[in-house]
């Protein structure tokens, strides 16, 4: 008996199969282009928008954010009847009378305004401008920017200081690590001495003898060897005198770093930087004990010497710290806590009877004992989201606190250490998704007894330069190199091992699991913290001008070479463009660039995308390599990692100022 | 609150340590504003006895420990807020006792009800964790008894730390899933009988120095081992059965006193409302029914729930490690020789030890093992010619694929870790073996 198909039923199979046909076949076409445009034979297929479908002007670093009323700075006049903010996303600065708490005056200062300093006589406001790399100086008669010079890059923190040779600005530099030295009348630049890696505080000696100036990251104690990274850090305080801005001397922090603030203590001559204690070559198997970082203050005392005493408690961590501001008549230091929305009060009386008493090995191991706070810590007074800088009035009745991501300045009564209320600069952006998403990665709250934040590894969406060893992957083993969040939008895969898809997977349940040891960030919130990732641009490391210099054209070249110099085809697989294809400069893909160490278990690690490369060391998946020139010179000496044997020092100077302008 | 008789009937067949704080009669009952005894609410109704009332941090649910007229053992009971029977959480054999509540809403307790004639080398209390409606999990696992759970704000376990004398070894903490076992106060402190740990608000835990009423104690979260002290040291010739936060900020406490007066003695317990700092004399008397002991006051009311914790239990695995960063970190201040050599060993059983293990340390102290899962740990610390320099107690275990870190051995209380890459860390960890699992039969070429 002979069958009969129904017409229909064969031509759905028909179709069906001609569709499974031409998937095959369209793979294999695939398969056979990435092959082909890598020069690498063990990729299988690879999605589309590795290479292709982005475009740089697509990325949600690249669109304007809405501005809010930010405060990035508070001073106070000499009267202490007004205050000036610097409004760094509105480009703005505002005076504000402090008794009718309403804005008097306002003023453009293009650049985002990140820190203001008063001249002694009260007649200028120096404005350092992040964005535009100079320092402006504003009448306070007429409220009008006025004369202005040119600094170093993505200058962050200014003093001024009257010395035997007349007037000084002493500004931190924190994009060129590099400290401008003024003089005002004219407002010109002396000279720019070296600092430590990111300089972010800076505080004057009332005689003007001294400024010290706080560093933000550590810097690699053994410059050379893979076992590098695992050697403790230190980060700088650069001690120099401001008159002819010579270097005093260089103080190192051990196991010490994010020292984003100072202030001087006239009564015994010490400057006190709040810093973070982080253990990072210590697993992470807890969180709990500290285990991963703490909060300290550094004593550097008029001898020199540097203490380190601890702002946290046994159970709960103050984290985040940065500005600081000392009562110098009452012996106070308030230190403000960004990650937990805190100001911790410091009796420097009590400080300084424990100090006296304390031996030397107290002394040395004071940072450690957790317990310890209680014998100087007198209060704590909480802020609303992410206090950043503070401000004392000159007749030290009040302390002003920037709450920068609340949009408000707390004023507190310094003798009750109470709120006596805020002014209100803006409505706090709670309808913007970026702004929801920078508190929740600011908010220490997340981590088990508040311990640290988001920002605590990734300053200002940044690299903290350390390697860590998560518990995760072995006790011990395949330690990892911290990588930028900056310009971080669409460059998924996240983690060296490639194996979390997306931002929302990276940041999320096992994030927690891992490392915040508590509940995971609520769904709302995670969408909104990776909105607020995806918004940061990539790092600046170079001045703002026009075309490439002529060192960074031939580095271009190089970069995007196919021959060597003589000639020599460099293979597809080898070339630097092959895997660091514009715009993101990475192909996302897993890669073998000869970097295993002893202690890892792949070969295979993700291709980081370079934006901002000049700013992000250490490299390489596990941080040995300190520089950029040690990519080549120490690690790459047998060419797997793209062709650069032929290199002289020339070109490798050149292939590397091109690198720092992605 | 517990109310439990002023005049205590003999209690049925042996009476175990429940049946001393909670003799026959006694119940739990609700009382809403104006606080009149005449309105109370029994919520053990049909219960031969009932104790230690908790509520969820929504205030939509009590649960207790009760034991019915028939019944020989202790059990939890979820009480029926509108009136009527509750009804039994638990059927734990030796009994259950002590509830707690996490945050996620899962219950806590400690099980078995230890008799009266202790004898912890039978069955020693451990704590358990409960999904409703499922099976309970046990998460300790040391020779020492875990009872009086607690939950601190930042989601952690907090109990007592049990001797078999019934003595306190002091407070311990404990992560939700077992993990992180850490002294918390008053280790080494006397008296040592410990009861009744609460979360008084974000600066203290108060407890109870007497297993049944004693003193009102206090630890600072900020310095817990260095701020023992009495709650209200004002307060003298009082007797406390129980301390429990409000969400006013205040404390509400089980107190008898004596003053200069007779007339005004107090001769049972009431429950006075006091604040949590200071207190010269009781801020105001908040219920007192003079036919009964009015102890253990909880508000039924809403409050800030803890912290949870991501488990970082890995149940397919039957061990974890641990990492020491520098057994030479120590408290211990009459040490006079470093140690060399730390020895292990595995109790999972009383009366059976595992075989003991001795690793020698590295040079900066460390030491890197792997352990059995959920066996209690003995560690002892050698000098160079193996004589022990220190011992501390089997009260320490791992859980299924944790990986646990120590900064030294019985290291000093809330320090932070010296950062440093241990040269344990340079090999593999040192296994020490299971005492449970029998020893693998010789292969033919190994005989």
């Amino acid at each position: 008996m002979r069958l009969k198909f129904p017409k229909r039923l064969i031509s759905i199979i028909s179709i069906l199969l001609s569709g499974v046909l031409l998937a095959e076949a369209g793979r294999r076409l695939a398969v056979w282009h990435v092959n082909h445009q890598t020069g690498r034979n063990d990729l299988q297929f690879v999605s589309c928008h590795h290479c292709h479908l982005v475009r740089k002007e697509w990325l949600p670093w690249t669109r304007k954010k809405p501005p809010h009323a930010s405060p990035a700075d508070i001073v106070a006049s000499l009267d202490s009847r007004h205050i000036y903010v610097a409004m760094h996303e509105m480009d703005e600065v505002w005076e504000i009378d402090l008794s009718s708490r309403q804005v008097k005056r306002k003023t453009s200062v293009p650049g985002r305004p990140t820190a203001l300093a008063l001249d002694s006589a009260n007649r200028f406001l120096y404005v350092a401008c992040r964005g535009t790399d100079r320092v402006t100086a504003i009448s306070l008669d007429t409220f009008k920017p006025g004369e202005w010079a040119e600094v170093g890059v993505e200058p962050v923190a200014l003093a001024a200081c009257q010395t035997p040779s007349g007037p000084r600005l002493i500004v931190a530099n924190q994009g060129s690590d590099d400290i401008s030295v003024l003089s005002l009348n004219p407002l010109r630049e002396i000279c720019r001495p070296i600092a430590g890696r990111q300089p972010s505080a800076v505080v004057c000696a009332p005689d003007g003898s001294q400024a010290w100036i706080a560093n933000r990251l550590a810097i690699p104690t053994k410059p050379i060897g893979y076992d590098r990274m695992m050697q403790v850090h230190s980060c700088e305080i650069t001690v120099l005198e401001p008159a002819q801005g010579r270097i005093l001397r260089r103080t190192q922090l051990q196991s010490a770093h994010l020292s984003e603030g100072a202030a001087y203590y006239p009564e015994n001559q010490w400057a006190l930087v709040p810093f973070v204690k982080v253990q990072n070559l210590v697993p992470i198997t807890q969180v709990a004990q500290g285990w991963v970082m703490s909060s300290g203050l550094a004593v550097e005392t008029a001898a020199g010497s540097v203490i380190q005493i601890p702002l946290d408690e046994a159970n709960n961590y103050y984290a985040d710290p940065s500005g600081i501001a000392v009562d110098a008549v009452n012996h106070r230091a308030f230190i403000v806590s960004g990650g937990s929305d805190a100001i911790t009060v410091v009796d420097l009386d009590k400080l300084s009877k424990w100090l006296e008493q304390a031996g030397e090995q107290q002394r040395e191991q004071a940072i450690e004992d957790l317990s310890l706070s209680g014998e100087y810590v007198t209060c704590r007074i909480p802020t609303a989201r992410n206090p950043k800088r503070l401000a004392l009035t000159p007749d030290n009745s009040l302390l002003l606190v920037a709450e920068r991501l609340n949009d408000t300045i707390l004023i507190i009564d310094t003798r009750s250490c109470q709120p006596l209320g805020r002014i209100v600069l803006g409505d706090g952006g709670l309808k913007d998704p970026i702004r929801r998403g920078e508190r929740v990665f600011t908010d220490a709250r997340y981590t088990f007894q508040n311990q640290f934040s988001c920002r605590s590894c990734h300053p200002d969406g940044h690299v903290d330069g350390l390697s860590y060893d998560f518990d995760s992957d072995g006790i011990g083993d395949n330690l990892v190199d911290n990588r930028s969040l900056l310009g971080v939008a669409f460059s998924g895969p996240f983690k060296w091992t490639g194996k979390n898809p997306s931002l929302e997977v990276q940041c999320g349940p096992r994030f927690a699991k891992v490392l915040m040891r508590t509940d995971p960030i609520p769904p709302s919130q995670l969408k909104d913290l990776t909105s607020y990732l995806k918004s940061l641009s990539p790092a600046r490391v170079v001045a703002q001008k026009g075309p490439l210099t002529p060192a960074q054209e031939r580095g271009r070249q190089i970069f995007f070479a196919t021959h060597t110099p003589d000639g020599t085809p460099i293979p597809l697989y080898n070339r630097c463009s092959t895997c660091h294809r514009p715009p993101l400069y990475s192909n996302r893909l897993m890669a073998n660039v000869g970097s295993r160490g002893p202690r890892d278990s792949t070969d295979y690690f993700d291709t980081p995308h370079l934006l901002g490369i000049g700013a992000s060391a250490p490299y390489l998946h596990d941080g040995r390599a300190a520089t950029l020139e040690e990519l080549w010179t120490v690690y790459n000496t047998n060419d797997v990692h793209g062709v650069s044997s032929y290199m002289n020092k020339i070109q490798l100077n050149d292939l590397i100022e091109f690198l720092k302008t992605l | 609150m517990t109310q439990t008789p002023v005049f205590q009937s003999r209690t049925k067949g042996t009476p175990d340590e429940l049946d001393k704080l909670y003799p026959q009669g006694s119940r739990i009952i609700l009382i809403a504003p104006p606080y009149s005894a005449d309105e109370a609410i029994v919520l053990s109704d049909g219960l031969q006895a009932a104790g230690a009332p908790v509520v969820s941090w929504d205030g939509r649910k009590v649960y207790f420990t009760g034991k019915t007229l028939n019944a020989k053992e202790w059990q939890i009971y979820e009480a029926n807020l509108k009136g009527g029977r509750p009804r039994p959480v638990t059927s734990m054999p030796g009994g259950a006792m002590q509830p707690a509540i996490l945050g996620d809403g899962r219950l806590i307790f400690s099980s078995p009800v230890p008799s009266t004639k202790t004898n912890f080398q039978s069955k020693v209390p451990q704590l358990f964790v409960q999904t409703p409606g499922k099976k309970p999990q046990q998460i300790t696992f040391g020779s020492m008894g875990a009872t009086d759970p607690t939950v601190l704000p930042d989601g952690r376990i907090l109990f007592v730390g049990l001797r078999a004398s019934g003595e306190g070894v002091g407070l311990y903490t404990v992560n939700n899933d077992g993990t992180e076992i850490t002294a918390f106060a008053c280790l080494h402190d006397q008296p040592q009988r410990l009861s009744r740990p609460r979360c008084l608000d974000a600066r203290q835990v108060g407890f109870i120095s007497a297993t049944v009423a004693g003193q009102p104690e206090r630890v600072l979260m900020s310095r817990p081992f260095l701020s023992r002290a009495k709650l209200w040291p004002e307060l003298i010739n009082i007797r406390c059965r129980s301390v429990e936060p409000d969400t006013g900020g205040g404390i509400l406490a089980s107190i008898t006193m004596k003053t200069s007066n007779p007339a005004s003695d107090l001769k049972t317990y009431a429950i006075y409302h006091l604040d949590s700092q200071t207190a010269s004399l009781p801020r105001y008397l908040f219920f007192d029914d003079p036919l009964w002991h009015d102890v253990e006051a909880v508000q039924l009311a809403s409050r800030p729930t803890p912290k949870g914790h991501m488990s970082t239990v890995t149940p397919e695995k039957n061990s974890g490690l641990i990492l020491c960063l520098d057994a030479n970190r120590t408290d211990d201040t009459q040490q006079s020789t470093p140690a060399r050599s730390i020895r292990i060993q595995t109790t999972p059983v009383p009366g059976k030890n595992g075989k003991p293990v001795e690793i020698r340390l590295e040079e900066d102290g460390s030491f890197f093992i792997k352990v059995p899962a959920n066996q209690p740990l003995n560690f002892e610390a050698l000098d160079e010619n193996g004589q022990v320099l220190r011992r501390c107690p089997s009260i320490t275990w791992v859980r299924p694929g944790e990986n646990r870190g120590c900064i030294g051995c019985h290291e000093p209380h809330n320090r932070i870790p010296r950062n440093h890459r241990a040269l344990a860390l340079e090999n593999p960890p040192v296994e020490i073996p299971d005492a449970t699992t029998p020893p693998k039969p010789l292969a033919m070429d190994e005989r």
